[in-house]
Parts: structure tokens; sequence; C-alpha cells
């Protein structure tokens, strides 16, 4: 069975506390929701952090609420919930049906809309075991110098692989940023 | 480091102590001694490992155990209650729907929360509800029959 | 004894004897095994695809706390594999490795992370070579540096045959139209979903014990016996149920016989369970085939001569390669009247994971292009396809060029019933452009005519113990894989002795338990375990038969086994309980026990390579596919198959039913998108379920099954096979109604959109066919071989 590395689960009861532990434990630390993009990462060596910093159950995450200049949706809420809200599949239903068209049915019960716009890039030679990487050769992504995709270029060809972040972006979308100050 | 945690399983309230990197699948597994969850890829790609967390069918190669603290969980042991199986178990046995059977907790319990949530699901609303559990075997045709043959029986 | 005219229980869609254990998750997978003090394993695998090995060392992991023992290829030096005359395997490199992946060392630890983690502690050198990754390259590197191995008479092939039946140039002669095409079936793998998996332990009483997830134990309690240097007596291989097999389950694997080998030196139950991405590596799944097929017609469409030539890419070993070989040439002869024949086939060796036996071995690759060609030259012809085929079917009680004696056999029926559920007249060519329809037929084996290993002994042993209470205990070697041949026997036995299927204990896959029976693969567990049963309950009945009649006080003739009872034909008042006449005749006869055996019919055919194609019986399969393409994207849909399958009789129709939409199933994966795929430097380019892509609920069409019964005179109760033949004709049938839908051929699978656009586009290129000279062929004529009645 393939497993994940061990590591330190940190688990804050607020928003606060999560910006803050995010701070304190700093680049060796990251953020957890779903789980389903850092934990197959972090079982193929992608991801190496010491801690992780969970998001789940954060209440300032939750919800999905009309305001006056549209909609506020919480980015701990489940891709599930997004493409099924009412509001969102009548008044947006390009977001509903990007967020409805992410993966698998259990895959969108647990991965949130925050985890997909801030999902990992994929490539073909990066997201493979350690194994694999090893033996095709670390690409600059993770562990190596170059570029496999195109050896010549300086910069990682992959740049983004959210599906719902190009309906956000189109839709004008804001997104609210927090640090350890708020 | 091990950590000592009370998990709702299937109903019952286990105490049970486990590395915070312990998956769910795996604590179900190695520590609870609920070998009916399967596991065929760990990664969330076949689906297998399916389990309710709070009603949900969730895949619990991707979660780990102790976020399942506080949550309802149920394994397919869980299905079978007082003894008597779940009508989608019959169902899935009348019609042969479990071939070599290694898919079917994972695709039982998805099933099961499909009709708990529309207990009178069209062929395609089964056929979406099940896209992300893989079954190598039977072509699906006697899973798809199987659980509309449960819904049957729900007046 | 009189026969019962009707059946209660063989014909009957009931459960499946395991149905309730597996949907109630008590079935317990190998994986699921704990045993106590038990440790974990992992392989090391080579980075390299072909690599001497220089130096193995494992000091620096031993000192790891909490491993319990490195092994290398030195530890395990004796050569293995699936057939005896090509043992090219070792369980772990002994100085060289032939794909990435393959396995070099193996630690075992006190947990499974320690154990992976223990990996990167272990120093290989290796001298890296260049790898040799397609067929073309293969059959080039002609050199002796360049070989992959060195046992084989020819550098990297591994076989090369030819064959040649009948007036090959005269038919050719005679032929009014010659057609020819190349075609190209690329490799996939069987993906079951249950991952490789395997617990050794060898006990203080110097007995090893392997519980494995394979469909073969009686093949790997030789393999270890032979590696391990124990005495066969001292090893019990126990097949777990197995999560899915499709033929990817059937060798001996490094895995097992390292997890019997540390544990012999660990005295601790070692347990190996591999990651998806090992069983990617691991795979002999099916072989990537290029072929040439040439058919001599005359004006009417009527086959005068047909040749072709075959190409396999066998990857870094033999396993069953050697049959594999012969089978791409077997079987195109058992569809349509074929007067004379010629096969030449090459497997060769390449640095990429083994292949091997996949459902319906080595046969599938050629179907794809016979019944390609079939659609072409009833095209050309101007005849409906399905009428080309029906003016020359091979018949019932027959023998084909290639000295192949059919049975039972209902094609016609098959093909007149697709037809008309498909309501094929109404749509061939009338269909509009993106929308099509296309059909294919397809002829499979009811199991190997012969054995693995040369032997006399039987195929499968039977043997049945009878309780006191009525209850009856039956113990074989079959191996259920999800098949459901457990309950085979079950049925079979409920039949015979008229008893309740529920009363029936089944012990299977215990080689220190059970007889031997040689393993679920090529489609022959229900005829040789079912024809074993039936044998052993026959000498049960007569025991039981003359105890009832004594206490009844009728004649044995009037006796019969029905509900529960032994009774009088003529008056069925008069019986007792089964559970009654067993104490009867256990009080007369002693402990009431007997064992049934089963032999195929002889090989009709005596010549080198002949043991590949006979069988007691062969199937025959139709499908019907309809689907949509759509001529911007190149995407398909598939709307519905129909499928139409001669099982002979449909022993349970729901597991008949089951077999043949499973078969369809995996058909279409390989049809449209399923692909093992390497990297220029021979890795894996998509070892993963993510990636290799594979049929889901929404990809999956309606299925309509047709079952076709003709009472097969060697299967018990008329039964044939029904897991693999049914796969045949599917993906070909998708290639011909893409044709329909928008008027382009497609020689390769899988039928990607990229390849219909550029065939759309008219930048499809025909599949290229290497160069390389066969052996002058063996000739053989019908008449040469050994007479052989059919069983009546």
């Amino acid at each position: 069975m393939l497993r994940l590395p061990e590591f330190n689960y940190v688990r804050p009861r607020s928003l606060r506390e999560a910006t803050k532990a995010l701070a304190a434990l700093g680049p060796e630390a990251m953020a957890v929701a779903g789980g389903t993009d850092v934990y197959p990462k972090m079982k193929r060596g992608q991801f190496t952090p010491r801690h992780l910093v969970s998001l789940r159950g954060l209440r300032e995450l939750k919800g999905i609420r009309q305001t006056k200049d549209g909609l506020w949706i919480g980015a701990g809420e489940s891709l599930t919930a997004v493409s099924r809200h009412r509001v969102i599949a009548k008044r947006l239903p390009a977001l509903a049906h990007a967020a409805g068209s992410v993966s698998t049915p259990q895959l969108r019960n647990m991965g949130t809309i925050g985890g997909n716009v801030l999902v990992d890039t994929r490539c073909n030679y990066y997201d493979q075991t350690f194994f694999w990487r090893q033996a095709v050769g670390f690409c600059m992504k993770k562990d190596g110098q170059i570029c496999l995709v195109a050896p010549g270029s300086e910069k990682c060809l992959a740049i983004a692989s959210s599906d719902t972040a190009p309906v956000l972006v189109s839709l004008g979308a804001v997104a609210v940023l927090v640090n350890k100050q708020g | 480091m091990k950590q000592l945690l009370r998990l709702r399983v299937n109903g019952e309230t286990r105490e049970v102590a486990f590395e915070t990197s312990k998956t769910l699948l795996e604590v179900l597994r190695e520590d609870l001694g609920l070998n009916g969850t399967k596991h065929g890829c760990e990664l969330g790609e076949c689906g297998t490992c399916a389990v309710l967390v709070n009603g949900e069918p969730v895949l619990s190669c991707l979660m780990l155990g102790v976020e399942a603290e506080n949550a309802e969980i149920v394994t397919v042991e869980g299905m079978t209650q007082n003894g008597k199986p779940h009508r989608l178990q019959k169902a899935f046995a009348d019609l042969g729907a479990a071939q070599c059977g290694y898919c079917i907790p994972g695709i039982l319990l998805t099933a099961k929360a499909l009709l708990d949530e529309n207990p009178h699901p069209t062929r395609e609303e089964i056929r979406q509800a099940l896209s992300g559990n893989l079954c190598r075997c039977t072509g699906y045709t006697k899973i798809l029959q199987a659980v509309e043959l449960a819904a049957k029986e729900i007046a | 004894m009189t026969r019962k005219k009707t059946l209660s229980v063989i014909g009957k869609p009931l459960r499946k004897v395991d149905a309730m254990a597996k949907c109630a998750g008590e079935t317990v997978y190998a994986d699921d095994l704990n045993l106590p003090r038990m440790i974990y394993a992992k392989l090391l695998r080579s980075p390299h695809p072909h690599a001497r090995v220089l130096g193995v060392n494992a000091a620096r992991a031993l000192t790891l706390d909490g491993v319990c023992a490195v092994i290398t290829g030195q530890d395990l030096p004796e050569k293995f594999g699936i057939m005896p005359s090509t043992e090219d395997e070792e369980a772990l490199a002994v100085d060289k490795v032939r794909y990435a992946g393959d396995p070099v060392a193996a630690v075992a630890a006190i947990s499974e992370s320690l154990a992976e983690q223990a990996l990167g502690y272990i120093d290989v050198e290796y001298e890296v070579l260049k790898p040799i990754l397609s067929i073309e390259e293969a059959l080039a590197s002609t050199e002796e540096s360049q070989r992959i191995h060195t046992w084989n008479r020819r550098a990297n092939v591994q076989k090369a045959v030819s064959l040649e039946f009948g007036d090959i140039e005269g038919g050719f002669a005679r032929s009014d139209h010659i057609f020819e095409g190349t075609f190209f079936y690329q490799g996939n793998t069987h993906l079951p979903m249950e991952q490789y998996c395997a617990v050794g332990f060898y006990g203080p009483d110097d007995k090893l014990t392997l519980w494995s997830s394979t469909q073969t134990p009686h093949y790997l309690h030789r393999a270890l016996a032979k590696v391990l240097k124990l005495p066969a007596s001292r090893i019990r291989v126990i097949a777990t149920p197995v999560g899915g097999g499709f033929g990817g389950k059937s060798d001996p694997f490094s895995h097992e016989i390292c997890a019997a080998k540390l544990s012999m030196i660990t005295r601790r139950p070692v347990k190996f369970t591999l990651s998806r991405e090992e069983c990617f590596y691991v795979h002999r799944g099916r072989h990537p085939v290029k072929m040439w097929a040439k058919t001599g017609v005359k004006s009417d469409g009527t086959i005068q001569a047909m040749q072709y030539k075959t190409f396999l890419d066998g990857g870094g070993y033999s396993s069953y390669g050697l049959a594999s070989v012969y089978y791409t040439g077997a079987l195109q002869t058992v569809t349509y009247k074929v007067p004379a024949y010629k096969f030449e086939g090459v497997r060769v060796f390449t640095n990429k994971p083994p292949c091997g036996p996949k459902r319906g071995h080595g046969t599938p690759q050629p179907r794809f292009a016979e019944e390609i060609q079939m659609d072409e030259i009833a095209e050309k012809l101007g005849i409906d396809p399905l009428d080309l085929r029906l003016k020359q079917l091979v018949e019932a009680n027959s023998v084909t060029i290639n000295g192949l004696q059919i049975s039972s056999c209902g094609l016609r029926e098959c093909i007149e019933k697709v037809a008309e559920r498909a309501e094929w007249k109404k749509k061939f060519r009338k269909l509009p452009f993106g929308h099509g329809i296309g059909f294919a037929a397809s002829a499979y084996i009811t199991g190997a005519g012969l054995p693995i290993y040369r032997n006399d002994m039987p195929h499968s042993g039977v043997q049945i113990k009878l309780d006191r209470s009525g209850g009856v205990t039956v113990f074989c070697g079959s191996t259920d894989i999800g098949q459901g041949s457990d309950s085979i026997l079950v049925y079979a036995i409920a039949e015979e002795f008229g008893i309740d299927p529920v009363d029936i204990r089944v012990v299977t896959a215990d080689t220190d338990l059970t007889p031997v029976d040689l393993g679920s693969y090529s489609s022959r567990v229900t005829i040789m375990t079912g024809n074993a049963a039936i044998q052993a309950c026959g000498k049960l009945k007569l025991m039981l038969l003359e105890a009832a009649s004594e206490a009844l006080e009728v004649p044995a003739d009037d006796l019969e086994f029905a509900e529960g009872q032994v009774r009088s034909a003529s008056l069925p008042q008069r019986g007792i309980g089964f559970a009654e006449c067993v104490v009867k005749a256990e009080g007369k006869h002693g402990t009431l026990g007997a064992t049934g055996s089963y032999w195929p019919p002889k090989n009709p055919r005596e010549f080198k390579g002949s043991g590949v194609g006979p069988t007691p019986a062969y199937t025959f399969s139709t499908a019907i596919v309809e689907l949509h393409c759509d001529g911007e994207t190149g995407e398909i849909k598939i709307d519905k198959v129909w499928i139409a399958h001669d099982c002979g009789r449909a022993f349970n129709p729901l597991l008949v039913e089951g077999q043949t939409e499973g078969s369809v199933y995996m058909a279409l994966g390989e049809a449209l998108m399923e692909e093992q795929i390497f990297r220029k430097n021979g890795l894996h380019k998509i070892p993963s379920i993510l990636e290799y892509k594979s049929p889901t609920t929404l990809e999956t069409p309606e299925i309509e099954t047709i079952l076709v019964e003709t009472i097969d005179p060697e299967g018990p109760y008329g039964a044939k096979e029904a897991g693999q033949g049914p796969l045949l004709p599917v993906v070909p049938a998708v290639s011909n109604a893409v044709y329909d839908a928008i008027g382009v051929r497609i020689h390769e699978v899988p039928i990607t959109p990229d390849k219909i656009l550029r065939a759309l586009e008219g930048r499809l290129k025909a599949v290229s066919i290497p160069k390389f000279d066969f052996p002058a062929p063996l000739k053989w004529q019908p008449g040469q071989g050994v007479q052989v009645e059919q069983k009546s």
C-alpha cells in the first residue's frame, strides 16, 4: 500500500490560528483542506512538508452567501456543494458546471473550491512516483534542473491545472486573501 | 507518534491509537480490523476504497484517520444491520453484480449514498454517481441493474 | 437410474456461492491476511530498461533498526518461467535487468514503510546498456553484443514459427480477388482492481505455505519447488480469492518467490502487496502485434486461401510467449471455411515489461485483422458483410484445414440473432454521416487441449466427500477469480445429487487439500472441473443407489436424485431423504468419498507447435456495435453493443451474461483507449490508473447479450466457455462501425480521436511491417493427424 510519510498535523480552530501557524512554521508547512491534491503528492514524494496545517472545519471558510454585489463562496466549500448550490446553478451555471466536472463524485465531495483554485500544476513528468521521477531524471519542478517537456525552457511549462479558476476569472471573481495580520 | 482517538464507525464508538500520518483506509483495515474496505491505488484514482463519512462517499485513501474524528463513518460491514443485509447487498448478490467482488464494497457504499438521497434514480443518475468507481469484471451492466433493483424495493 | 429430463439447478439464475460474502465485505483476499509476527516486504526495481548488474550491496539497509532481511539475485539464482522450454526469469536479477521495473533485491522489515525506506539503502551498481524498445529494433539487433537473452538461437528472437496447411499457392492462384492489409494491435494491461499480493510463511515444521492472488496455484507450486530447491511435498500453495485476473495472475512471480524466501530466512510470515505502479511493471498483458493479412476470394466472396504474418513485441521475458505466438495464428480458420492457410509468426524480446496472456490470449489481434479484412472484402464485392460470412461458415462436427476439430457450432444462429436484435438490415450503410454500425464474428477455445508441462495426468481433479449429515464437500484445485468457478462445482454436484446447492461446501485452490486443477486460464475451468465433478458424483451415486434400492425396494434403474431425495421415478412418493441415503450407503460401503478426473480429447495433430489450438470445444461469438463518431473532434461514443455468444449451455445464465458483458467492456477499453506505452528511454509512460485510461460507467454503453445454446457433447451438461470468446468480435466491430460512420478504415487499436482525425485528413499511414526471414514452413495436411472421436 502506498503510504504517507510522517508529518506533524496541526489543527487550528480558527482562520487566525491557521494563518499564524502557517507563518510560524514557515516554508516547511503546507495547508491542507480536502487533501485530494496534497496527499497523493505527498505519497509520491512531490510534496515533502514537515507540517500540515489543516483548514478542515474552519467555519470562516464555509458557506455560500448572497452579498450586495454578488456571491461569497467559502474556500472550504466542497466542489460538490458548489456544483449543486441553487443560486450558483441558476446564476453562474458555468461555475457549477466547472466544479461538477472535476474528477469523480467522491473526489468532489472531498476537494474544496479553494483547493481547486490553488491546485498544483499537473504534468506527466511530474505527477509520478519518486521511483519513476528518479528513473526518468528529475525535472525542475521538483529536485531537478530542466523541464523534461521542453528541455531548453528556462521555466516549467505547466502553467495551471485548475478547473474552476478559468471560470472564476472570466466571471470577474475576486479572491480574498488572508495572512496572519488578517 | 500515535494519537488516541475516538472514531464513530458503523454506529459504534471505537477508541483507537494510530499514527497521525495514517489514512482512514489504513486505520480501518489495520487498526480496526475492518478489512471489507479495499484499495486499488491509494491515490484517489479507482474508487475502490470509498466509504461513507457523514453519509457522503469519500475516498478513505485520501483522508487521514484523524480527519474522521467526530464523523459518522460507514463501511461495507456497517451496511448489514442486525444481521440483515442491505437491499443493495441482496440485489447485487441476486443479479451477479459482484464477480471478483473487489470493487464492490466501494460501489455498494456509493450506491447507498445515492439511494439515501435519491431513492429512485434514473440509469443516467446511477452512472454519474458510480462514475468514480472502476470495475474491471462486470462491464457495469449488472451493477447498474442491481442498483435499479434495490431502488424498486423502496416504497 | 433414470436421467432426469428437467434440470433443477443448471440453467437457473442462482446466486453465486460466495455472492453474499463478497457483498458483505467478508471475502478474505490476500491482502486481508494478517498473521502473528508478520513482516512486510518490498522489491527494489531497476530504473534502467537494460543494464548489467555489477553488484548489489545491502549492508547499509541491514543496519536499519527493524529491517529483518535483504535478498538479492545471488540468493535465488535458479531460473524459472511458466513454459518449461523457455525458463528465462529470475526472481531477482542475477547479472542483468531487462526492463525498467525488473526486480533486483527484496527487503523485509517490521513495517511496510520501513521496507520501502530500506530500498533506498541498497546500493546497486549498473552498467547501463542500450535498450531495445521496438519490434523493428529487436529484429535489427542481430549482433551477439545486442542480445537481451543469451539462451535463444537468434539474437532477440524468442520464437519464430511457420506453418502451412493445404495448397496455399493454388488457393491464391484460383482467387479472383486478393486482399492484403497491415494492422497493429497495441498492447494493454489487465488492470485488475486488486493489486498483486502474496504472503509466505515457512513454519517451524519446515513446511512452506504461500498464499497468493494467483490464477495458477499448481504451476506456482512447481516454480516454488524449483527455485527454492525445496521438495514440492513440503510446499503448500493457497490461492486466495482473486480480485480480478484476466490472465495477469497466471505466471509465477518474483514477489511470490521472494515472500517464500524471505520467510525461510526470517521464519516469520512475510507479506508483499505491490503498488499500482508496480502492477504496470509486472504486466504480462496483451502483446503489441503487427500483422500482415492476405485473403484470396472468388468473386462471390468465398475464401480460397488465407495467409498471416504476425510480429509480437514480447517484452523482457518469455512468459507464455511460446504459446502466444502460436495463438496469433491458430484460430483464424475456426469461423469461415478456409481451404488453404499459411501462418508465420515471430515473438521478439524488447526491454519492456513482459507480455503474456490477457483475455483471449494472442487471438484478439489476428481476429481484429481478419474481421476488418472480411468487412473490406464485402465492401469491395458489394456483398452484405453478414451474407459474406453466412455463405462459408464452419460447420458442427467438421475439421478445419489446420486440423482443429469443431464439435458444436452455433455461429449461424449467433449471426442471425444479433442481426435481428440490432436491426442490421435497416441500419447498415443507411445511417447518416457520423453514425455507424459494424459487425464481426469470432471463435475461441474452451480450455487448452494440452497442459503447460508435458504429462499424462488429468487436467482437472475433483474429490467429493459425503457426510452423514447429508452435507457434501467438494475439493478441487480450481481457482475462483470472480468468474464463479466455485459455484460451477456446486451447481454440477447439486444437479447430480438433486440437492440444494446450499448443502454443499467448496474447498478449492489449496495444493495440500485439493486435487490438482491446472488453473483459471484458457477458459478451461467449467468444462474440465464440471466434467470431473460429474464423474466423481457418478461413482458415489452407484453406492447411494445400491443403498436406496435396498431400503426402498425399488430397482436402481427406477431411482432418481431429485428434490433432496433419492426416489422412484415412476412412483415419486417412494423415496428417502438424501441424508438418510448417505447414512445407509455409509453403513454399507464405509466412508463415502470419490474422485473424478478430466482429460481433454487427444490432440488431433502431431507436429511441432500443434498443442496450441486444439480444445474440447470451440465457442462462437458475434457482435454488432453501433456508435457515433464526431468528424470534428474524432471522438467516438458507443451507443450500444449487441453480443451473441454460443456458450453450449448457460450453466448459470447470470454468470454467462456477466462474463459476456465483462468481455464486451474490456474489448471496448482495448478498442478505444487502453494502451501500455513507453517513453523513449524505456520507462512506462503512464503507470497509474489516472493516466492509463479505462472505461468508467460513463463510457460503457448498454450491452445486450444473446446466449445461444448448442449443448456441446464434450461439455458438462453441454456447457462451453464464456469468459474470453465474447471479447474477440467487439474490437473489429468497432473499427467496422467507424468505417460505416465516417468512411475511413482504422487498422490500429486503440482507435483514438487523433487517429480518426488523421484518417479523415488522409494522414493516417498504413501500419509498417518489419522485414524478417521466417523459417521454412512446416507443411501439414488434414488427415495426417490422429483420428479422434468426439464423445457423444
